[in-house]
């Protein structure tokens, strides 16, 4: 038995794994093809605006002018916690363990996928219901747990239909964002056996009908956790359809992966951040359910898991850690309103990043978690526009991390030598006026030249053949400003 | 395997530490911020404004008084064609004449205590409990796990009938979450379930449908005797 066994991967549009492409990785390829898809495009693109817009206007309604300082006292509230992680993991691994909870620890994905496993074999595990988590898809934790025998099934309706039909998550909060009801009726009608039906009610509930019997014979519930409570040893898990619920209430058994990021100090804090979190997600005033989780079942009470195993997981994390100008990244509460609020993620689409988080904090913390030289082109994939700041519940400036993950990259030697080359070249010309001047003049007379007597350029050459194959650049003026200032002054 | 040692050392490191601190001071979350209802608002304001925000998040919420409730149980019940329910009637008040007046309409109640999986469960039209709590912010209803009342009453069933005593009702929901400091973890409920409207989706193609995995209505009704 070797690897002819191996778990069937999904692939992207470039032919390369989905989330785990060959390292380094070539956004260019895959990207490409995304624009070339009018259908995803246009699907994306409406996905994305309608959640944005209703983003803006709810928080608008409910904060009104005390947003922004909302904002910031979460931000405070996790940039403390963050700076202070050791204390409050400590605080909260004596809690979760007073309170009847396992609480393990993994350094990387592969020990916690193990460790995950250990406990499987060890309880005779047949069959695990997973509700929706990020850092499982970090780990590759379901492939591992098929191939040791152990049906493994994503109970989150998006999540279950990308993985009946061998496909990735593209986005944090609304993962199959990118696919649409006929590729569903399809899946269903050849992986579940159903009549084929376009209608998305009668699919859900037959999604509905077949993992509820998944629910009932299940020994093993696997979940993320949204937040983690140092004061009580307490994880919630928000989710709307209830299979967060059902995954940590009915098997015998719950495994939770949770980053160590997660951490707010009491519940007092955890308030903060349930009120910013589903508004910004969804533009709702909270998930339907937030499940707050303290150990295993009681023993009078009659239902709930009678053991509650918490990995907790680094998996690159304190390499944002220790660098005080990355951080404030890890504060994230992964309610995807940067992607949604992101030019460039409507148009590149989830996939395009290479990575389990895509967007702008998908661009900032991927190269971080996996090494900048794996992704050199992550942290270009930004027009630095400032939306995904703007849009941001905790207020994690990632322009500005942007920016440095750039500098870095020089620094590096990450960028390739022509890169920095004409960077260096560009640096002298804009430090010097005269050079400033006369390369502007010359820009000026030479775009001149080219352009048609409707005053556009159609095609430019060199640098600008891109630009110029999807639209026109008008010509510059005849005289610039500058001279037009000094001719003004003088008449 | 890494240990807890292991493991914390090499945070504290990362934050240029060799030993995590003995204490933190977190931000204080001043009320002026965070509340987004006011903890003086009116007991029949609140009423009104949890009613209104329960069905702005599609719950079906109906106001009663005591000598009402159970006809108002029996009506809901025939709505959705039921003809099974569990019950958690500790805290319903004339529970055994509710159940009397259940049974008497031909609907069976399937006891449930001591069944750890919920099985079943999986057969009953409809969950009927009380609330731990409930949320005019948000129009939330706050079930937690007991020896009285099961978690999966509020989940499995396709309907969930819950009974919001006006007295449960607060503000803010910092005014549920900011007592809950300094409860010892093990005195905690395992499970608190903070429910805020029938289960959703909108996983394909955006459209909201319910009831996808918990229940597709919830009905809440709110006992309002002063």
């Amino acid at each position: 038995m070797s690897d002819t066994h191996e778990h069937p991967v999904a692939l992207s549009i470039d032919g390369q794994p989905t989330l785990f492409p060959s390292l380094p990785y070539d956004m260019h390829a895959r990207t490409h093809g995304f624009i070339a898809d009018e259908k995803i495009q246009k699907f994306v693109n409406k996905a994305t605006l309608y959640r944005d817009g209703g983003r803006k206007a709810y928080t608008a309604k409910i904060f009104g002018e005390k947003h922004d300082d909302v904002r910031d006292l979460a931000g405070r509230i996790k940039q403390h916690t963050l700076d202070n992680l050791d204390y409050y993991l400590g605080q909260f691994i004596d809690n979760a363990t007073a309170a009847g909870a396992q609480v393990h620890f993994a350094m990387d994905g592969a020990e916690a996928n193990r460790i995950c496993l250990d406990i499987a074999k060890r309880e005779g595990i047949k069959l695990c219901v997973k509700s929706k988590s990020m850092v499982t898809e970090e780990t590759h934790l379901v492939p591992e747990m098929e191939k040791a025998g152990i049906e493994t099934v994503e109970t989150d309706l998006g999540e279950f239909i990308l993985q009946i039909d061998n496909d990735a998550p593209s986005h944090i909060v609304t993962p199959m964002i990118h696919k649409d009801k006929i590729a569903v009726a399809e899946a269903f009608q050849r992986v579940l056996g159903a009549e084929y039906t376009e209608d998305e009610k009668a699919l859900t509930m037959i999604a509905r009908r077949h993992l509820r019997e998944k629910f009932r014979t299940a020994d093993l519930g696997m979940s993320g956790g949204n937040f983690l409570i140092a004061e009580s040893g307490s994880m919630v898990i928000c989710t709307n359809e209830g299979n967060g619920r059902f995954c940590t209430t009915a098997p015998r058994v719950h495994i939770a992966f949770v980053g160590i990021e997660k951490l707010v100090p009491s519940y007092e804090h955890l308030a903060v951040f349930l009120k910013l979190l589903a508004k910004h997600a969804t533009a709702q005033p909270l998930t339907v359910y937030t499940h707050m989780i303290t150990g295993p079942k009681r023993a009078a009470e009659t239902d709930g898991p009678e053991q509650v195993h918490i990995v907790l997981i680094d998996n690159g994390r304190t390499n944002v850690l220790k660098d005080e100008d990355y951080r404030m990244a890890l504060r994230c509460i992964r309610c995807g309103a940067c992607l949604n609020a992101c030019p460039v993620y409507r148009k590149t689409t989830g996939h395009a990043y290479g990575a389990v988080y895509g967007g702008p904090i998908g661009a900032v913390i991927t190269p971080l978690f996996k090494g900048l030289e794996n992704y050199p082109d992550l942290p270009n994939a930004s027009s630095l526009c400032g939306a995904c700041y703007e849009a941001c519940p905790v207020k994690i400036d990632l322009p500005q991390m942007l920016i440095k993950l750039r500098r870095d990259m020089v620094d590096q030697r990450v960028t390739g030598t022509l890169d920095r080359w004409m960077y260096k070249v560009g640096a002298i010309g804009l430090k010097h006026r005269w050079i400033y001047e006369h390369a502007g003049a010359l820009q000026m007379k030479m775009l001149r030249m080219l352009a048609k007597d409707d005053g556009y350029l159609h095609s430019a050459p060199g640098p600008a053949k891109k630009w110029t194959e999807e639209r026109d650049l008008p010509a510059p003026a005849k005289q610039n400003f500058r001279t037009w200032w000094k001719k003004r002054k003088k008449g | 395997m890494t240990t807890r040692e292991q493991f914390l050392k090499h945070i504290s490191r990362a934050l240029g530490r060799e030993h995590a601190p003995t204490e933190a001071t977190a931000p204080e979350v001043p009320d002026d911020l965070a509340r987004l209802v006011s903890a003086d608002e009116d007991a029949d304001a609140l009423v009104e404004r949890f009613v209104t925000n329960a069905a702005a998040v599609g719950m079906i919420p109906q106001r009663v008084i005591t000598a009402n409730l159970a006809a108002a149980i029996v009506d809901v019940l025939k709505k959705v064609e039921a003809k099974t329910v569990s019950i958690a009637t500790e805290h319903l008040p004339d529970a055994e004449a509710l159940c009397a007046t259940i049974e008497h309409h031909g609907v069976e109640i399937v006891p449930w205590l001591g069944d750890r999986e919920m099985k079943a469960m999986y057969n009953v039209d409809v969950g009927i409990t009380d609330v731990d709590a409930a949320i005019a912010e948000t129009g939330s209803i706050i079930c937690n796990s007991g020896a009285t009342r099961g978690r999966g009453l509020s989940l499995v069933p396709p309907y969930h009938i819950a009974v919001v005593h006006r007295s449960r009702i607060v503000a803010d929901l910092l005014d549920y979450l900011r007592p809950r400091r300094g409860d010892a973890p093990a005195e905690l409920p395992s499970g608190q379930a903070i429910i805020t409207g029938p289960s959703k989706t909108a996983d394909i193609e955006g459209v909201l449908i319910q009831g996808v995995h918990g229940p597709a209505d919830v009905y809440l009704l709110v006992v309002d005797d002063a």
